[in-house]
Parts: structure tokens; sequence; C-alpha cells
């Protein structure tokens, strides 16, 4: 007697981002296992990330090199003209479009992990074992920081610089990993007399031994993250008056510049992962609320791989966090429009983008340095290639693991993606040898009915939506579903997914 | 020459005679007694001379003799006093030392009796700077933390007051001992006072022997003096006597037999030639000093 079938409808799947940590089988449907060059939208559904498109045209002035490593925009008081630096093939530049040497004179570079930090009109390059440099809005140049009128004191060559609390703090240098500087109030390039000072943590490390990699400012709090401990300071508006206000064992920062203040939290990345310090200091319990809980261990993998410089970036208006590991040419997206019970965030992993820095300025854009400059975050192209997205669900049980299971039919609904070649692929009890059937989405025109045009010169936008259906075969007790789209200038979300399937015998 | 004038002449004769041992015995009893009370006097000289005396009581004995007086205080008393000047000796020294070593000794003791506080003090405040994060703290306002930099100024005024008290401690301590040194020093000579105590109220027993020499000396003197009114007197008697004599023997001589010139008188005149003073010759009247000196008085 022929059986019923089963329908299996994920209506906005994925949408928790992905799980790689839980039980595949029991893992809601809203779990993805794979969401490759995936972002969540802001309907709550998977789609393609953005690519980039260069912005710089003479990639001339950074060419040899490994690419741009550090950008920063700086906004004139005086007249509100932006300047943005960048560093990149042993030089200190400035422009977007057009690349501009502006490295001081007689000032020798050999190497690339500046951080660029603002005080008092002022924009101060730091980088261990190099003396800082300094752009005066006034003078509108770069110089070494000895050569800045007014300047005092031996300019700290540290790797970490944190403008906050009305002066600099430095720390991270080539033999003092645990000390803190800061300058004279609102200037940046005195480091003697006045209100600068420092002060040595060695003995506040909660488990003797540690390493300042990071300072950032939060709530009002002076946070020193070691590489396994991280010390909260209170009271930093005087830092001689400041004092420890709590300590956090066994959650440092590993990266400098993974350091990102969303306004509420900070997000810097830990040996566990990606860590929120505003739960921290809520809660005071580290590894399992770390937001990167759902890929704990593939990130973890790709930490203890990476020999490079990890960047990161958090965008208000992408509302995501990205961490970039480039040796493995990976970067994790976290969605922060909201966490997950857990305390989590949907996540998503990207390739192909490879960026080596990012800087979001004062207008919301994404900037990215890449090997020919800048670029920017808009288009669904990485430069002028296409990238592809991929999303794999966690293996179905269909509510039954214990009943073979016919998948007959996969029909999706995908938002975009015109004329992209898709696959709509298939699995079935944790194998990856996936049955695909081709199918390319709809490029149509969209109807614009009720829609008023008056002056308006556009009429091809608009959303397309696709419908493919496919017949499947094959049989298993859990079955694998999944989705790969090469994009190429167009956005793609995917809507919705529904199989039918026929249930067997049981095992 | 007549009988008449012969007995006339005869008793003339022996009316001078008569006189002139009236005469004699008045000089020899002035003499007699001048003699006698002049060697009264000279025994009374002799006793009115200073005989040495000593004072001795529980303080120690005085003795006084013509070349001066010594003192001998009692032993006991003389160790007391010795001991008493050693020690204001000590006093006075201790007074006399610079002041800047005494008042950095005090100042010393002071910080060493401070020290135990101030170190508990300052491991508290260590430790709260530690508690607190900040034990590495360096400021250029402050060197290293305000409560640090408010540490080392409470210290280093508390070193100031220290030095301070210690001064005014040194200054306190030298002024004491000064008083004490007086003190002793005065209290020292207390056994000799009160051993002239002593000798003053013995005096008065001495005094008293001295006193009846004197009498005895005055006595004496007067007595000398008396004698010398008692020659002059004599002299004086004799001299009254002669003068008497010889007016009676002018007086007969000159009254004339007959009327005229009177051969008698002549003739006495020849026999007493030159014997017209009153005075006896031989006879000298003593001068005020010589009565003066008999008589002991300056």
């Amino acid at each position: 007697m022929a059986q019923q079938l089963q329908s299996v409808s994920i209506a906005a799947p994925g949408f928790f981002g992905m799980n790689t940590q839980d039980s595949p089988v029991e893992s809601p449907p809203r779990f993805a296992s794979i969401a490759l060059n995936c972002v969540i939208d802001q309907y709550g559904r998977v789609g393609a990330r953005k690519g980039y498109s260069y912005i710089t045209t003479n990639a001339a002035a950074i060419s040899g090199g490994n690419g741009l490593t550090t950008i920063y925009e700086y906004i004139k008081k005086s007249d509100g003209t932006k300047v943005v630096f960048s560093t990149g093939n042993n030089k200190l530049l400035t422009g977007t479009v057009t690349l501009v040497d502006a490295t001081p004179a007689s000032y020798t570079i050999t190497a690339e992990d500046w951080k660029i930090v603002e005080l008092n009109e002022k924009v101060y390059f730091f980088q261990r074992g190099y003396e800082p440099c300094v752009y005066s809005e006034g003078t509108g140049t770069i110089q070494k920081m000895s050569a800045v009128s007014g300047s005092a004191g031996t300019p700290p060559q540290a790797n970490e610089a944190l403008g906050a609390f009305g002066r600099l703090f430095v720390a991270d240098f080539t033999t003092d990993k645990h000390t803190i500087y800061w300058s004279d109030l609102l200037q940046g390039h005195k480091w003697t007399g006045g209100s600068s000072g420092s002060i040595d943590i060695n003995k506040v490390w909660p488990r003797g031994a540690d390493e300042i990699v990071a300072l950032a400012q939060h709530n009002n709090f002076l946070v020193i993250m070691g590489r396994r401990s991280t010390i909260i300071y209170g009271g930093a508006n005087d830092p001689s008056t400041m004092a420890v206000t709590d300590i956090i064992d066994n959650v440092g920062c590993i990266a400098r510049d993974s350091v990102q203040n969303t306004g509420a939290d900070i997000l810097f990345l830990s040996e566990h992962g990606v860590q929120s310090l505003g739960r921290l200091i809520q809660e005071k319990s580290a590894i399992l609320k770390d937001i990167s809980r759902n890929v704990r261990n593939d990130i973890t993998n790709y930490i203890t791989l990476e020999t490079g410089i990890i960047k990161s970036v958090y965008s208000t208006v992408e509302a995501f966090y990205l961490v970039t590991f480039p040796y493995s040419g990976i970067t994790y997206c976290f969605d922060m429009r909201g966490m997950l019970e857990d305390g989590s965030a949907r996540t998503t992993i990207w390739n192909k983008i490879e960026p080596q820095c990012f800087h979001v300025n004062k207008a919301g854009n994404l900037y990215m340095g890449h090997s020919n400059g800048i670029t920017l975050f808009d288009e669904y192209n990485d430069g002028t290639a296409t990238y592809s997205m991929e999303y794999f669900s966690n293996p179905m049980s269909f509510g039954n693991a214990t009943t073979l299971k016919f998948v007959k039919k996969i029909a999706m609904t995908i938002i975009g993606g015109a004329g992209a070649i898709t696959n709509l692929q298939w699995a079935y009890d944790y194998l990856f040898n996936y049955r695909s059937s081709a199918y390319t989405l709809s490029s149509g025109s969209i109807a614009e009915y009720n829609v008023a045009e008056f002056n308006v010169g556009e009429y091809s936008t608009g959303v397309v939506i696709t419908r493919p259906s496919i017949n499947a075969s094959g049989s298993g007790f859990v079955a694998t579903i999944g989705i790969t789209s090469e994009i190429d200038g167009a956005a793609l979300s995917i809507q919705q997914i529904d199989v039918l399937a026929l249930m067997g015998r049981l095992v | 020459m007549t009988l008449d004038q012969l007995l006339g002449i005869t008793n003339m004769g022996g009316a001078a005679a008569l006189s002139n041992l009236g005469i004699k015995e008045a000089r020899d009893a002035g003499t007699a007694q001048q003699t006698a009370l002049t060697d009264m006097a000279n025994k009374y000289q002799s006793d009115i001379q200073f005989k040495p005396y000593t004072v001795t009581g529980a303080t120690g004995s005085s003795t006084f003799a013509p070349g001066g007086g010594a003192s001998t205080l009692s032993p006991q008393l003389q160790a007391l006093m010795n001991q008493l000047l050693t020690s204001s000796g000590g006093m006075f020294s201790g007074a006399a030392q610079p002041l800047d070593q005494r008042a950095m000794d005090v100042t010393a003791q002071l910080e060493a009796a401070s020290a135990p506080s101030r170190q508990r003090e300052y491991l508290s405040m260590e430790q709260r700077l530690f508690n607190q994060g900040r034990g590495g703290l360096q400021t250029a306002q402050y060197g290293g933390a305000p409560e640090q930099f408010a540490f080392a100024k409470a210290l280093e005024e508390q070193r100031a007051q220290n030095a301070l008290m210690g001064r005014t401690q040194a200054m306190n301590e030298q002024t004491q001992q000064l008083n004490i040194g007086q003190g002793l020093f005065n209290n020292a000579f207390v056994p000799q006072q009160q051993m002239n105590m002593q000798t003053q109220v013995n005096t008065p027993f001495a005094e008293l022997i001295n006193r009846a020499q004197q009498q005895g000396a005055v006595t004496g003197g007067e007595l000398a003096g008396q004698g010398t009114q008692a020659r002059i007197a004599g002299e004086t008697q004799a001299n009254n006597l002669r003068q008497v004599q010889l007016q009676g023997l002018l007086d007969a001589l000159n009254a004339p037999a007959g009327g005229g010139t009177s051969f008698l008188g002549s003739l006495l005149g020849k026999l007493f030639g030159g014997g017209t003073s009153s005075t006896p010759a031989g006879f000298v009247t003593p001068t005020a000093a010589q009565q003066n000196a008999a008589l002991n008085l300056p």
C-alpha cells in the first residue's frame, strides 16, 4: 500500500546560523551545518554576503607589498573634511582613490602591524619597535613624534594604543609586556611631566604571568586584555587613582585588532573564541557564554593555525562583527542583531574575500584593505570575481530517526540571485557524497503593479523570487539538504526550503 | 748778826728742810702710784690678746686662730658635698654639650619610636595599592600613587616634626640639666652653710671670753690713766708745796730788819742762787702724748 509523503518545511533555514557543536540529528533545522559566504539578512534569512569593489585606482602605490594592512578615517575638526590614512608596502599613506605616500622623511618601515588612534586633533601611528608617527591637523603632515612641537619624553614604541579618557594609553613593547603608559592629558605626544604616568601590572595578573595584548575603554572602565586574563580598572579618567574593579581569569585576548566596541559590549577574540566583555562584566563567566559557541572548535582550530595578523571590524550598518584569519583565508561573521538563547551569535563563515584590514568610516561604509588598495564592502562580487554561496542544513531525521526516508522532492523559495546557477544538493546519513541538481534562477522582469513610477527612471529593480523544485532520489535515515549558488553581482537569500520525503521501514 | 736773825735763819732752814721732805714724799707717792697702775695695765694688756678656739659639731669643726680660721666638714658631709659637686659638674657638662648632636640623638629615638607604626601604615598602604592593582603605578604628578605621595609627604612632615621635637627636647633637657646642676651645686654647699651656722651659734661663747678680756684691757687702761693722774697730782702737790716753801723763804728774807735792805735777803740769794723758779730743777712735766700712752689711749 502506498505510503503518505511526509513534508518538512524549513522556513528561514539557517536563521540561527552555523552550528557545528551540537548533535546534528537533534539540532533544530534553523541551524546550518555550513553557511559559507552567507549573512543573516534583515529579514532573518540566510543570504549571500556582499563582496567588495576597489576604490583605489593607483595600485602601484602599494605594489610589491602585501596590500593594505590598516585603514583609518579622520575627520578634521576645522572643516569636517576627511583624511583616510592607510598603511601598506612599508608606507604610511593618505587618500582613498589615489594613495599618497605620506611617510616621514628618513623613516624606514619594515613591518606592517600599525595601530592608528586619534586624540585631540591628532592621529597617532603606533607599531612595536618604531617611533610613533603623528598626523597633526594643523600641519597636515605626518611626522615622527619626536619632531612634533611640544613633544616630551621618550616616544613609546608600543604595539597597542588606546585613545581614551582624554589621553593615550599604550602597551606591549618589545621587551616589556606588562607596563601601560599614558600620556599627558590631551597631549598624546607628551610622555613625561604633566599627568603622564605608567602602571606595571606584572603582579596583578591572576595567573602570575601574562602579557598585554590589547587595551579598550568600556563603560568608563579601562580594560586591559592579557593573553589569558583580563583586568578591568575603574576610575581611569584619573589614572593615578584608577583601581582594579574586576579580574577575569582564563579569558584573554589573543589578537590586538580583534577588539571591537559595539557600544553595549566589547567583542574580542580569545583562545576560546569570540567573547563578549559586556556579558563577562555582568556574569563573570567566560567559556560557556562566548558568542562563537556554536562554532567553537572550528574557530579555535583557525586560531591555532593562524600566523598572520588577525583583523576584525564591527559594522553598525551591517550589524555584524567580522574577524578574519589571513592564514586560513577565513572570515567569521557574527550577526549582532540579536543573540540566541544560549548567548551565542548567529554565525556564518566567509572565504575568498580575504580582507587584510577593515575600517568603518563615519558614514558607516565598510572599508577593507586588499592587495591593490582600499575596497568598499558593497557589491556582490569580490572585485571582479564571483564567489560561491553555500548553505547546508544539519542532517534531518524528519522527527523519526529510526525510519528510513526517501527524499522525493525538494522545493525552495529563493529571493534574488537573478540568473545565478544554483545547485540544489542532498545527501544521506552524514555522508558528503551529495547528489545535486542545477537550476538557474530567474532573472525575469518584475511586475511593478500598483507602484507609482513617476519621475523614477528605474524600472528593473525589484525582488526576484524563484521557486526551484527538483525531484530527489536515494534514501537514508537522515538527510542533508544544501544549496550552492555562484554569486555574481546579485543578492540571494533563501526564504524557505520544503522537503517531501517518504517514510520507509524501521531500522 | 743778832740772835733773832740767827734764829730766823735757823727757822728758815728748818722750814725749808721740812718743805723739801714734803715735796719729795708727794713726788714719790705719785710715782709709786703710777708704777703700780702701769704694772696693772700691763697685766691686762697681756690678757686682752686673742685666744684660739675651736667649734665642733655634727657638721664638723671650725678652728679660729690669730692667723685665721679653718673649717673641716665631717667625712660624711664632705663625701656628700663632693658627690653633689661631681654630679652638678656632670649636669653642667651635659648642659654645655653641642645641641645638634643631642637633637640628632633625640630625633633618632623619635624616629625609631615611630618606625613600627610607620612600617605598618606603609604595609597597609602597599597592600591596599596591590589589591587595587596599583602597586606598579608611576606618575609624573606624584611619583607613584597619590596615596604614596601623601604617605611620603606625611612621612617627611613627621620627620620634620621629629627633628623639631628632637631639638626642642634637647633644649629642654639641657635646660633641665642646667637646673639640676644648679640645684646640686647649691645643695653641695648646704653642709658648709650648716657648719657656718654651727660656728655662728657657738661664736657668742668665745665673744664672752674676749669681751671679758677686753673689759680687763679697758680697766687696765683706765688704771694706767689713773696712775698717771695720780703722779700728776703728786707732782702738782709737790710743786705747790715748793712754791709755798719758796714764798715763805722769800718773805722772810725780804723782811727788813730795821727797814733797809736786807742782808739776809742777799745771803739767801747767795744760798739758793738762781732758784727763782717755782718748779724744782729736774722736774719734767709729762707731755700729752706721754700721758695718752700711759693711759693706753690712741
